[in-house]
């Protein structure tokens, strides 16, 4: 269950820093889908070491979510905009560096036939399951990723001031938080955890695909919303947006095991969204 | 000490000295710890009061915040203090007073050696003050200076030792307290003598009622005040010309008589009313909107739906009524949120006189509005009524009521214990308008503490004791 979702959950939790922040990332799908490509180019056609090419794509990641961070917090400009631009910015990067083609095993030779080409040890490292097949390596690392989050929020003094910004901008830079650097820092660790989710995603598709991640922002946001974390930012956590990961996870799961067809899953995951923040803020309120 | 009108330039001055905003010349020397202490709260509503205390100057470990060491630190202030607070309750359950006196005390617990306390006690009660005051003579005595701007002159009297009067960004004068009289510090700080501050008080065109409520009454659901109605059943006269103040402590049912008159137009019988609510950023105003979109919001919706607006009429409509108010402004274009309080208190009553209503109701029509622009809220009243119309008004300055009303209505526990004509300002004559309010004769002590009481049960703020005796110029 958790390797299902454990992509979008790691997308969902780096969202949730941002959402805190009273920010919103776009451009997470997109990050997904270049650090897909870039890692399966870095191992396969470059056949890098698996650090340097993970280092890479989180580097890769961070500078991104930096620069989104930057323009929403330096130059001002709305988040939702910021981070719209760098979706599609991104994007195109993904599909520069890829040359617009899935990068695979497979390698076209010049006389136009097709050899194959052995997958690097770290998709089968990252990919396999452990402790008797009970867990796999992805959940672990969210599961890991969302728990270290969680604590850091809780207990950090970093973490307190994410929802410190979120909660009153101007009251946190009165008090002396660095409120811009903690703007940034949230769209850093955001851009750095979708990179982490892109290196998964190629891992389990034994591929990267520059147009992965496609739409995924919505369903991350959707998420973290359905947990409980307020869209104005300030109120939320990290263990909420588990929950609903582990919510849109098991619906979809409950709803393909009964071989409900697509439409209908699309038409009933929206009406649960709804129903769910109406939900959260019945609770709210009193 | 630090005084002046509104947008006199106090808190801007402060902001300054506290490294907020930048001087755009000049420089400041020393090398000081200073903690301010803002007028508008400076608190995270989501955060615990702990928390909060503590944002920005966390004790921490490798970034590990020391939760221990702040419960050690905050207990040790408030004991200091001898004042209580749930160091772990979420700020936004907390009532305003309470906020802020957590405000001051996150000040305090930095250890300033200069303290900047901008309007500190806007909402606190007489007892919270006195714990303040109680911690800035000590602080005194320890050698941290006391930066303290203030619009109540009864506070200063009590903890100033020299005063710096400000007045349209120009330092007008700083002079020991005790060598300075009262007169002199409200001249400095208006330019102007303000004898006749209330506008003379004429009876309108005649003496005929403009509407009578019989069987008025505000049912109340739930227990908190031990009683069924806000406002029991009660005939009330409201006469042309004249303005009506009511006079009350909290929750005792004035205000709720204001809404439920302007909500429930079976009342209203043929007369049109408007309503000027207490909470001008919230209710009264779109502040990111024009002044002139402001100003002409009732107009649009009283026109009929299928017409085009006349942009131009509109316009001059809106250039007009400004001018009748003495508004002070730049373009009709720009924002509302860029004018001092009293023009944008200027603008909300402008908007109601151009509905020509009957009767306005007002709930604390100058609350958070300087001096000057008091005076000139006052005359549109008067000028308002002297057309024959009505105001029905709540303050909670005492003061102002009687120098601007013609007849007071006193309200304690949802009854009008007392009724008051020909109304000049006068000290006994304030003594028994209050006794009325606190429903009984004598012992005011007593009284005092008793109401202290009902003020913490109902979690509400502002009106009190201390705001009704207040002498506020």
């Amino acid at each position: 269950m958790f390797r299902q979702v454990a992509v979008f959950g790691i997308l969902a939790s780096g969202m949730t820093l941002v959402i805190l922040t009273s920010g919103i990332d776009l451009a997470v799908g997109s990050v997904l889908g270049l650090s897909a490509v870039l890692f399966s180019i870095l191992t396969i056609k470059m056949q890098m070491t698996a650090f340097a090419a993970i280092a890479i794509c989180l580097a890769t990641g961070a500078v991104l979510g930096a620069l989104s961070g930057t323009l929403v917090s330096k130059l001002k400009i709305q988040p939702f905009m910021a981070t719209l631009a760098m979706m599609v910015f991104a994007r195109g990067l993904a599909k520069w560096i890829s040359g617009g083609k899935k990068i695979s095993q497979s390698v076209e030779n010049e006389d136009g036939t097709f050899s194959f080409i052995d997958l690097p040890s770290v998709f089968e490292f990252l990919d396999q399951k452990i402790w008797n097949g009970q867990m796999s390596v992805v959940s672990l690392i969210f599961i890991g990723i969302a728990l270290l989050g969680a604590l850091f929020l809780t207990y950090h003094k970093f973490g307190r001031y994410f929802l410190a910004v979120g909660g009153n901008e101007e009251a946190s830079k009165i008090s002396g938080v660095p409120v811009d650097g903690i703007k940034i820092l949230s769209y850093l660790v955001c851009g750095i955890l979708a990179a982490v989710a892109g290196i998964l995603q190629a891992v389990q598709e034994g591929q990267g695909d520059p147009e992965a991640g496609g739409s995924y922002e919505l369903t991350a946001i959707a998420m973290v919303v359905i947990g409980g974390t307020s869209l104005m930012g300030g109120r939320g956590g990290l263990l909420l947006t588990i929950f609903g990961v582990l919510t849109i996870g098991y619906l979809e799961k409950i709803l393909s095991l009964n071989a409900v067809g697509e439409s209908t899953r699309l038409m009933l995951t929206g009406s649960i969204i709804v129903l769910a923040v109406l939900l959260q803020r019945k609770k709210s309120l009193t | 000490m630090l005084a002046g009108e509104n947008g006199a330039g106090k808190s801007t001055l402060v902001k300054c000295i506290a490294g907020i905003v930048r001087p755009s010349s000049g420089q400041i020397e020393g090398n000081v710890r200073i903690a301010m202490v803002h007028q508008e709260l400076s608190l995270v509503d989501e955060l615990t009061v702990l928390d909060n205390l503590f944002l920005g100057k966390e004790q921490s470990f490798l970034g590990i915040v020391q939760k221990g060491l702040h419960l050690k630190m905050a207990n040790e202030l408030l004991l200091e203090m001898d004042y209580q607070v749930d160091l772990g309750a979420i700020v936004k359950t907390l009532s305003l007073p309470e906020k802020n006196m957590v405000e001051i005390i996150k000040a305090l617990l930095q250890r300033p050696d200069l303290l900047i306390l901008d309007e500190p006690t806007s909402s606190l009660s007489p007892r919270l003050t006195k714990i303040l005051f109680a911690q800035i003579k000590k602080l005194k005595v320890a050698g941290c200076g006391i930066f303290y701007i203030s619009h109540k002159m009864d506070e200063l009297k009590e903890i100033a030792d020299t005063i710096t009067i400000l007045r349209d960004g120009q330092l007008v004068l700083t002079e020991g307290f005790h060598k300075i009289s009262m007169d002199q510090i409200i001249k400095a700080m208006v330019g102007r003598d303000i004898e006749d501050f209330y506008p003379s008080k004429e009876i309108g065109p005649d003496d005929l009622t403009q509407l009578k409520l019989k069987d008025f009454s505000v049912p109340y659901v739930g227990s908190e005040f031990g009683r069924d109605y806000f406002v029991y059943p009660t005939d009330l006269e409201i006469k042309k010309g004249s303005v009506l103040g009511f006079v009350g402590l909290e929750g005792a049912g004035h205000s709720e008589f204001l809404k439920h008159l302007y909500t429930h137009k079976k009342f209203w019988g043929d007369k049109r009313i408007a309503f000027m609510p207490n909470d001008r950023k919230g209710l009264g105003l779109i502040l990111n909107s024009s002044i002139e979109k402001n100003l002409t919001l009732p107009l649009i919706t009283e026109s009929s739906s299928w017409k085009f607006l006349r942009l131009n009429h509109l316009k001059n409509r809106a250039r007009d009524i400004s001018f009748d108010v003495k508004l002070k402004y730049c373009n009709l274009n720009d924002e509302v949120s860029t004018l001092s309080g009293g023009n944008q208190q200027k603008i909300v009553l402008a908007k109601w006189l151009m509905m020509n209503p009957d009767i306005i109701l007002m709930d604390e029509p100058t609350r958070g509005v300087d001096i000057g622009a008091k005076a000139e809220i006052y005359t549109l009243i008067r000028n308002f009524v002297a057309q024959g119309k009505s105001v029905v008004l709540y303050s909670t300055e005492l003061i102002e009521l009687m120098g601007l009303c013609d007849r007071l209505m006193v309200f304690h526990k949802g009854r009008i214990t007392g009724e008051f004509t020909d109304i000049t300002v006068n000290e006994s004559l304030q003594e028994k308008i209050m006794q009325k309010a606190l429903g009984v004769a004598d012992e005011s002590e007593s009284n005092q503490k008793h109401w202290d009481g009902e003020s913490s049960f109902a979690g509400s703020s502002g009106v009190d004791l201390g705001d009704l005796s207040g002498v506020y110029i």
